[in-house]
């Protein structure tokens, strides 16, 4: 349990990954409770997209246990903890060039069976809705990320990782992500963890901030304080 | 589904006229049917699957050796021999290359394939083995199934339904995902399916037909040995013929088959084996330089039916 009688969704415990020559995370605690938009911040190569790879299933954990929802996912499959509602996002965007955007928002649906309808709706969420018929090679980049978005949501998550997810996006296309975002937490109630570099854009997001470098957790709490933090500070300056 | 079933009752009378008239040509419509139905076959998994898989030979081979034991050794009647060899060909042959699929992908997938065809056709050549196998002779006499009208008619009907169900299959929710899988597994996983699943029942049935052709083309040939089972050179030829049709198409790799068995046959009567096996090759080689997708998508945009730049229109997959 997290805080108070708030449910962490997703409890990530003691976990560690090495590669060769590289522990890539290291004793990592992370606990998100549900309806959260969590951050996960940190420089380059500290370690947030193997913590999310990890727990998506991606890499499996040398140590510690990764619990979401009370299920440890640990001899879980990707698209086993897809099926209990975990989502990924990819940073570039991830699409089968001469295949339509419907195509790719049916794929996600055929594990629940859903009609054309709710491909449509998906599409919809994420304004879509006039391009289904086009090729995802063809959008530019912040439809190529809402993409993404409803790649993601024809699994029908409740906790959704987005990695990167404002990399390359102008301010204004910034700002239309987060609308597109904050409607999925409050309205779909899907719990959010946002990796990001764009921290303006993270810090109009989220509840909470985790900081991690050198693949282990060093700050956590509200974004103002965090980023007051001396570690942190140190982490991003040196 | 129906303007599918259609199009292949087309092909099928269309393949089955010229039997009639070319009766002394029998052979060689027969000969063209099993190597479409061997093309068809290796085409379903290796093309839409995104695994090159160069081992198709062992579903060949291990119906066709065991049809030939059961029958020769064990006297069993030639169409329960059949049934067995088709049974333990695409069983064992997808017992074994399933794991594997699982496990390795790309060059690893294609290597050990290409090795496991080594290893199978000295394996059967053993002095273990050859008890039972014939080692270099092979097992003959077995039943044969001659040379016939029924035969032939036969066999171009199960090319078709054979032919059909496969698009059937690449067409419904199974080939969509395949779609996807062979191009990006994890954008499947991540959509919470089993990438392997979809591309592990693709193998199965590609090893069924395959099976099958070599159960019957074991018993067409009248002998079980290495060279018309577990042979580098009759995997070979099957590549060849679905690239030569086109293989990302059924249609085409039935097309690239029965071309090729024409031709050598053409050939046969002017040069000698090793040149005609230079002129296939070089054949399949310029084709696959200069169409790789085949000559059938060639032709047929040729006359503004099917366009070549796929890219431009999403979802333009024809099978």
């Amino acid at each position: 349990m997290g805080n108070g009688d708030i449910m962490a969704i997703l409890e990530v415990k003691n976990v560690e990954k090495s590669f060769p020559g590289v522990k890539a995370l290291n004793r990592v605690d992370l606990s998100v409770e549900e309806g959260e938009i969590r951050g996960l911040i940190g420089p380059n190569g500290s370690g947030k997209t193997t913590l999310i790879r990890t727990i998506m299933g991606f890499y499996e954990q040398d140590n510690g246990d990764i619990i979401y929802n009370g299920n440890n996912l640990n001899n879980l499959k990707i698209w086993d903890r897809v099926k209990i509602g975990l989502s990924l996002t990819y940073q570039n965007p991830l699409y089968v060039s001469g295949l339509s955007i419907y195509r790719h928002i049916e794929l996600g649906t055929m594990t629940h069976r859903s009609p054309k309808q709710t491909i449509l709706e998906i599409a919809k969420e994420v304004y879509l809705e006039d391009k289904l018929q086009e090729d995802p090679s063809e959008l530019p980049l912040l439809s190529a990320k809402r993409l993404e978005i409803a790649k993601a949501l024809s699994t029908e998550p409740k906790f959704l990782m987005l990695d990167e997810i404002f990399a390359g996006l102008s301010y204004e296309e910034g700002a239309q992500m987060i609308n597109i975002l904050k409607k999925l937490n409050t309205e779909n109630q899907i719990t959010i963890l946002l990796i990001d570099h764009n921290l303006s854009m993270v810090k109009k997001m989220v509840d909470k901030t985790t900081v991690i470098d050198m693949g282990e957790i060093i700050a956590e709490g509200a974004f103002e304080d965090i980023i007051e933090n001396d570690k942190v500070k140190k982490a991003y300056v040196g | 589904m129906i303007k599918e079933g259609y199009k292949w009752i087309i092909i099928f009378v269309v393949f089955s006229i010229p039997t009639i008239f070319f009766e002394n040509r029998l052979y060689m419509f027969i000969l063209a049917s099993f190597f479409a139905i061997f093309a068809m076959s290796w085409s379903f998994f290796t093309s839409f699957s995104g695994y090159l898989n160069l081992g198709h030979v062992i579903f060949i081979g291990l119906a066709g050796y065991t049809t030939a034991i059961f029958n020769y050794h064990l006297d069993f009647p030639i169409f329960p021999s059949i049934i067995i060899g088709v049974i333990v060909g695409s069983g064992v042959g997808w017992l074994y290359l399933y794991p594997l699929h699982r496990k390795i992908s790309g060059l690893s997938f294609e290597m050990v394939t290409f090795l496991s065809i080594l290893v199978l056709s000295d394996l059967v050549l053993t002095s273990y083995l050859r008890p039972i196998t014939g080692g270099d002779l092979g097992i003959s006499p077995i039943d044969t199934l001659l040379s016939s009208y029924p035969l032939a008619i036969g066999l171009t009907a199960f090319m078709c339904i054979t032919g059909y169900l496969f698009v059937i299959f690449l067409k419904s929710d199974y080939g969509k995902v395949l779609d996807f899988a062979r191009e990006n597994r994890d954008l499947v996983k991540t959509a919470g399916l089993d990438p392997h699943k979809y591309s592990g029942l693709c193998l199965l049935f590609s090893g069924i037909v395959g099976a099958i052709g070599g159960a019957l083309y074991i018993h067409f040939s009248g002998s079980a040995g290495v060279k018309n089972t577990f042979n580098l050179g009759l995997m070979i030829h099957i590549i060849i013929l679905a690239i030569i049709g086109g293989r990302f198409s059924m249609f085409g790799s039935l097309i690239g088959a029965y071309m090729v068995v024409f031709l050598e046959e053409i050939l046969r009567g002017f040069v000698s084996g090793p040149i005609e096996n230079i002129i296939i090759y070089s054949l399949g080689f310029l084709v696959y330089f200069f169409s790789p997708e085949g000559l059938l998508p060639r032709i047929v945009s040729l006359k503004n039916i099917l366009p070549l730049n796929k890219d431009s229109v999403a979802d333009n997959r024809r099978y």
